[in-house]
């Protein structure tokens, strides 16, 4: 069955409100069907909005405030940091001990079997250091020599 | 100008234009002042705790990160509840969220609302008037169309004025008047049917 309304809900609406709608006051007056359709409406809403407020305020998170969860954020993220760099340099550390970069000799038992390399090795390493030597020393201009002995030029000249 | 219909909880008023503070303790007062507002509306808007909850501290996050791009033409609680809204509207879109909706622990049914209707009346009968009403209005609520329910529940819970809703939505304020009778004559069809079944059943 179709319901019938006497009001329209633009003036059902009007009336949910405290100002009203004058035409709709009027026949609300000599219309009881519309006054206890007006009041079980009013009511179903009234009801409806304080059980959500009701709900909402009880199932509300309570959240700390934002500034200490800020707070707790940037300490949690020192905390965070520090941990990490902790464990990088253990780690770090770890690797410099268990797994060494350069084999020191007379304690590396594989180097006894690679004598010839080894010793290869050594030798370039000579030659290497005697041309630093070498450059360096020609590089250096004529003023900047080191100073000839003093003894030695005295001397040269007692002799004369 | 409309009112009210009923006395906002200790709310401040959605119409004063307050400037949205730039400062950390002043989002934070944001945030004590709206959370719970933003948490009702996308309670009643999702009908799920959890989703609620995660939206509405996404809320706080999105208006945090984009405060520079708040101009002050609306109140900050205007403009908290129309990021709400648009975050609403994104995850109701997620076949995700239809999924979970069925089986969420945590959605709102039509008894846990009726477990919050205030004892107003002492009578039985006045406290099954009152929980058949909300039923009824919680059913029709339901079959509103997103836009319709929306405006419902900004209107009728939240108390917004209809500007406020007209911002808030992006519709025009006549759109939101059509959208409030269509969503009332759904109610008072639900209600219409329930008293014609009720009368029947006596006779």
């Amino acid at each position: 069955m179709t319901p019938t309304f006497h009001l329209t809900d633009q003036q059902m609406y009007d009336l949910l409100q405290p100002a009203g709608n004058e035409p709709a006051h009027l026949h609300l007056q000599t219309c009881t069907d519309c006054q206890a359709e007006l009041t079980n409406l009013r009511e179903s809403l009234l009801n409806f909005r304080d059980a959500t407020t009701s709900l909402a305020a009880v199932a509300a998170p309570r959240y700390p405030p934002l500034a200490s969860r800020a707070a707790t954020w940037f300490f949690g993220a020192k905390v965070w940091a520090a941990s990490f760099a902790t464990a990088t340099a253990v780690l770090a550390i770890s690797i410099s001990v268990f797994h060494p970069i350069h084999s020191r000799p007379g304690t590396d038992t594989a180097a006894t079997t690679s004598i010839p390399q080894a010793a290869l090795a050594v030798e370039s390493d000579d030659a290497l250091l005697d041309g630093i030597q070498q450059d360096l020393s020609t590089s250096i201009p004529p003023s900047l020599e080191p100073l000839a002995v003093p003894t030695a030029s005295s001397e040269t000249s007692t002799q004369n | 100008m409309t009112t009210a219909l009923i006395d906002a909880p200790a709310i401040p008023s959605s119409s004063t234009h307050e400037p949205l503070p730039a400062t950390l303790s002043s989002i934070e007062t944001l945030h004590d002042l709206y959370a719970g507002r933003i948490f009702r509306f996308l309670l009643a808007s999702l009908r799920d705790r959890d989703a609620a909850e995660t939206l509405t501290q996404e809320t706080f996050l999105r208006a945090w990160t984009a405060r520079d791009q708040f101009r002050g033409d609306c109140s900050a609680a205007t403009w908290l509840t129309r990021i709400a809204l648009n975050l609403a509207r994104d995850h109701t879109r997620t076949n995700r969220f239809r999924f979970w909706r069925q089986v969420a622990q945590t959605a709102v049914q039509a008894e846990d609302l009726a477990a919050h209707l205030p004892q107003k009346g002492t009578s039985t009968e006045a406290s099954l008037i009152a929980h058949e009403q909300l039923a009824l209005v919680w059913k029709s609520v339901a079959k509103l169309s997103e836009r319709q329910r929306t405006v419902f529940l900004l209107r009728f819970v939240e108390e917004l004025e209809l500007a406020d809703i007209a911002t808030i939505t992006g519709l025009p304020i006549s759109t939101v008047k059509t959208h409030l009778y269509r969503s009332l004559a759904t109610i008072r069809s639900q209600h219409a049917q329930s008293s014609s079944k009720t009368r029947k059943e006596t006779v």
